[in-house]
């Protein structure tokens, strides 16, 4: 990623600082609604896994199920009581625990001490880790009736191979069946320490406050240890086509390879290029020409995924069976033409216009702001990303992105999966 | 709450309305045309056309041909959709507030002047198909639930869904589009609403400068289509490859539309009764169900009070096998029996409310959010500046006597519907 520097008042105040015991803490005051979010980042998804596929996942669907206090009915009626919202979220690279409470002291207080009480306390109750173990078999069974799901492991699959981003975050059955609550138990006490964590708090909420809260966060959790660096991906396989046949009216595509890292120094380039290409979806070349000339899609796009360990670029749609073959030749044709000659200057001085007119949009939000800040914080962003966004894309030239397109994306070396009715 | 903010309502001569909500935290704004007509309002036949003239309003109208319309609002940086619902077609843009004087121009222009051209046609109904396709017919659960809806409701329009049957799609032609279009898309007939970081003197300016020009249209006069008395329990099995079973089980209820002048507290004590039973993890369905009989892996509970016809109160569950679909029938008519003989608990009641108050505020932070809000109950034909004074008021008063009520005179086997998705086996050529 490149850096500009730029002197006018910053769009979002972050406050930033590290923590005694050394969590990094991340903080936007909004007074304007009566809402605060807290949200901690553990790195500690399912790369982490091991041998044990589905273990980070099961380790954080886990964590409202009881602590040293309470059972999970007690743990669901007292965020009820104040109306908050507990949530528990895990991905490739992170587990994430998220409160979302009225600010008024009556309510968040109750909230927050729960919330503490969760982190610090977790119980991985036998009944209820079984009770869990039952529901992620389903979500499974769910996964494995829906073609996109089907489409999305294989290409994981396919794609990584042997690193431990390859595997379905939810394990699969045989493997979530075979979990212990003390693997749980053992993954959470690991993981869940204030080393391996990042705290973002956004909302109507003083920096006193804030700095009371972190802490009462300190005084009762681990220091620990931080969590092992995920090892970079290779390429595991390319060229590789896979047809998965299923009784579905659709048959869906998957098609993409290995992508960059965020620090990549053609960040900002292959955003420009992949934005006319399919990522600004109604305007780029791919969604205007397979389904605005041709009808054969209700939608396609393109999109680089990040993840720390390098995550990838994708393709993905899905069209009758009987135009299956059809779309997939089109997507092809405008791939390799696209890759070879590059945008128009035309389209590129649209795209950086539009990019940089619609950045405001994104920040809109209070919800907005905790996924920057997750981006900056976890993902170890510049601090400025936000102030300093445009900026970059201001000064990308239209050769920087016909040269990041040729060295990012492949068409030649492509995984696809193809899963419905039509080989 | 939001309250507090500053709410302009504007009625122009030619019948549109203006709806501007300010909301200062960043530079942006989100305009939102609401026209009042939705798959409810379509007859068997054409169903779907409603949604697939939505499609078509991309198309291209009289000054701003093909896709000119997403290109320009792509330019500015503006983000642009459009969704239908059973009661509205809605038409929205996102986009910093120094660009939103071109969402007028492109608004307006279709409004009247749409081309609905018989080559764009082939291909966008072809798009909705794939739509249907994608969002329905490859879904096990909601292909079950289309049926579902289709057998819960006996003579009312929400019997159909809203992206319609594929033989209509396949039947409709440009020229049923063209009379729909212009039978319903007229000023009289729809709701601007703004939220955002914006001047309300300078919307109703723009407003008036691109809509006051346009002319009012006699709409038809929409008939009530009351559904009919239900008269006992219905049953649907719905037969499609899949891996998991699904449950519903619906009642037809009144909504607040509907209900006499006397009990319009009986569609919020029934939101209460929804919540009760499956609005959050504390709710009776995660609780008894999932938790402790442990014989489903999902629920939920759901009605609302403000659709424009009598609809119906759901409650989805996802049991965890075939054997276990007759145990959660009975599991779920246990729950209904329960609400029916046993006051809920204050504290319990206390939940569902706080619930409803936050969600108002957490909502609050979302600019389309707001604007959505207005909209839907604009577009059934209340004042939502009322109702937003009015509901926290009748939330607060639901007694548990009241919701006892409801349970015993609305949830009972007559008004009742009960749909099971029953796996068949997954074979790649049976589709």
């Amino acid at each position: 990623m490149k850096k500009k520097s730029i002197t006018s008042p910053p769009i979002v105040s972050i406050q930033h600082w590290k923590s005694k015991k050394g969590m990094h803490v991340y903080f936007v005051q909004r007074p304007e609604i009566p809402i605060v979010d807290i949200d901690i980042f553990f790195n500690a998804g399912s790369s982490m896994d091991e041998k044990k596929q589905g273990l980070s996942h099961i380790t954080s669907a886990m964590l409202n199920q009881g602590t040293r206090s309470y059972d999970a009915d007690d743990i669901a009626n007292k965020f009820a009581d104040v109306g908050a919202h507990f949530q528990m979220h895990s991905t490739k690279d992170n587990a994430s625990v998220s409160l979302k409470c009225l600010s008024e002291k009556k309510y968040f207080n109750l909230a927050f001490k729960l919330f503490l009480e969760i982190l610090y306390s977790a119980q991985f109750p036998k009944t209820a880790f079984s009770r869990r173990q039952k529901q992620i078999f389903s979500t499974l069974q769910m996964q494995e009736q829906t073609p996109s799901y089907i489409a999305q492991n294989a290409f994981s699959q396919a794609l990584y191979g042997k690193h431990p981003y390859a595997h379905n975050l939810c394990g699969t059955k045989e493997a979530v069946m075979s979990l212990t609550r003390n693997d749980a138990e053992y993954f959470y006490q690991q993981y869940y320490v204030l080393s391996n964590a990042t705290l973002i708090i956004v909302g109507n909420i003083s920096r006193h406050d804030v700095e009371k809260n972190v802490a009462r966060i300190e005084d009762s959790f681990p220091v620990g240890k931080e969590a092992p660096i995920t090892p970079n991906a290779v390429s595991f396989r390319n060229k590789v086509q896979t047809f998965i046949p299923f009784p579905s009216e659709q048959t869906t595509i998957w098609m993409g390879h290995l992508g960059m890292e965020y620090h990549d120094p053609d960040y900002y380039a292959i955003h420009i290029g992949n934005d006319i290409l399919g990522g600004s979806s109604i305007t780029s070349r791919l969604f205007k020409k397979i389904r605005g000339e041709h009808g054969l899609v209700y939608g396609i796009n393109s999109a680089f995924q990040f993840f720390n360990a390098r995550g990838f670029f994708l393709i993905h749609f899905a069209t009758q069976n009987s135009t299956a073959k059809k779309a997939l030749n089109l997507t092809k044709s405008i791939l390799d033409h696209y890759i070879d000659k590059g945008p128009t200057e035309k389209e590129f001085l649209l795209a950086k216009q539009k990019i940089n007119h619609e950045f405001p949009l994104s920040i809109a939000t209070n919800h907005d702001i905790i996924h920057y800040l997750m981006q900056i914080g976890f993902y170890k962003l510049p601090l400025d990303y936000i102030d300093t966004y445009r900026a970059n894309i201001s000064a990308i030239s239209l050769n920087e992105v016909k040269t990041a397109l040729k060295k990012h994306i492949k068409p030649d070396e492509m995984i696809k999966i193809i899963v419905g009715g039509s080989g | 709450m939001s309250a507090k903010k500053t709410i302009h309502e504007h009625f122009f001569t030619n019948g549109l309305k203006l709806i501007i909500k300010e909301d200062h935290r960043a530079p942006v704004a989100i305009m939102q045309v609401w026209y009042k007509v939705g798959s409810s309002y379509e007859h068997n036949g054409i169903t779907g056309i409603s949604h697939a003239l939505e499609h078509m309003m991309f198309r291209g109208s009289k000054n701003y041909r093909n896709t000119q319309y997403d290109e320009i609002i792509s330019e500015n940086g503006g983000q642009n959709n459009a969704f239908t619902g059973q009661d509205y077609t809605v038409y929205h843009q996102f986009i910093a507030n120094d660009k939103l004087e071109i969402c007028f121009k492109l608004e307006a222009d279709r409004m009247h002047q749409l081309l609905l051209n018989e080559q764009d046609f082939k291909k966008e109904i072809s798009v909705v198909m794939e739509e249907r396709y994608m969002s329905i017919d490859d879904s096990p659960e909601h292909r079950a639930y289309e049926r579902f809806a289709a057998i819960a409701h006996t003579s009312s329009p929400y019997r159909h869904s809203i992206i319609g049957w594929m033989d209509d799609l396949k039947q409709m032609t440009v020229a049923d589009l063209k009379q729909w279009y212009h039978t319903w898309y007229a000023p009289n007939n729809a709701i601007v609403i703004v939220v955002g970081d914006v001047q309300p003197k300078q919307i109703q300016q723009w407003t008036k400068k691109y809509f006051g020009s346009i002319s009012a249209r006699s709409v038809p006069i929409v008939k009530p289509q009351n559904e009919v008395q239900a008269l006992g329990t219905r049953c649907v099995t719905i037969k499609v490859p899949a891996k998991l079973p699904w449950l519903a089980l619906g009642y037809n209820t009144p909504v607040l539309k509907t209900a006499a002048t006397n009990k319009q507290w009986e569609p919020y004590a029934l939101w209460a009764a929804s919540s009760i039973l499956g609005l959050n993890s504390s709710s009776r369905l995660q609780k008894n169900i999932l938790r402790k009989k442990q014989i489903a892996s999902s629920a939920y509970a759901h009605y609302s009070p403000f659709d424009r016809m009598n609809n119906i109160l759901m409650l989805g569950l996802t049991p965890n096998s075939m054997q276990d679909v007759e145990k959660c029938k009975k599991a779920l008519l246990e729950e209904i029996d329960n609400l029916q003989n046993q006051l809920i608990r204050d504290k319990e009641l206390e939940r569902v409310k706080i619930a409803w108050i936050a969600s108002k505020i957490f909502s609050t932070d979302s600019l389309f959010h707001q604007a959505y809000e207005i909209g839907m109950l604009e577009c059934v034909g209340f004042s939502w500046a009322k109702i937003d004074r009015e509901t926290i008021k009748k939330i607060r008063g639901i007694t548990p006597k009241q919701i006892q009520d409801v349970a015993l005179n609305y949830l009972t086997p007559e008004r009742l519907t009960i749909g099971i998705l029953e796996p068949l086996e997954i074979k790649a050529n049976n589709a």
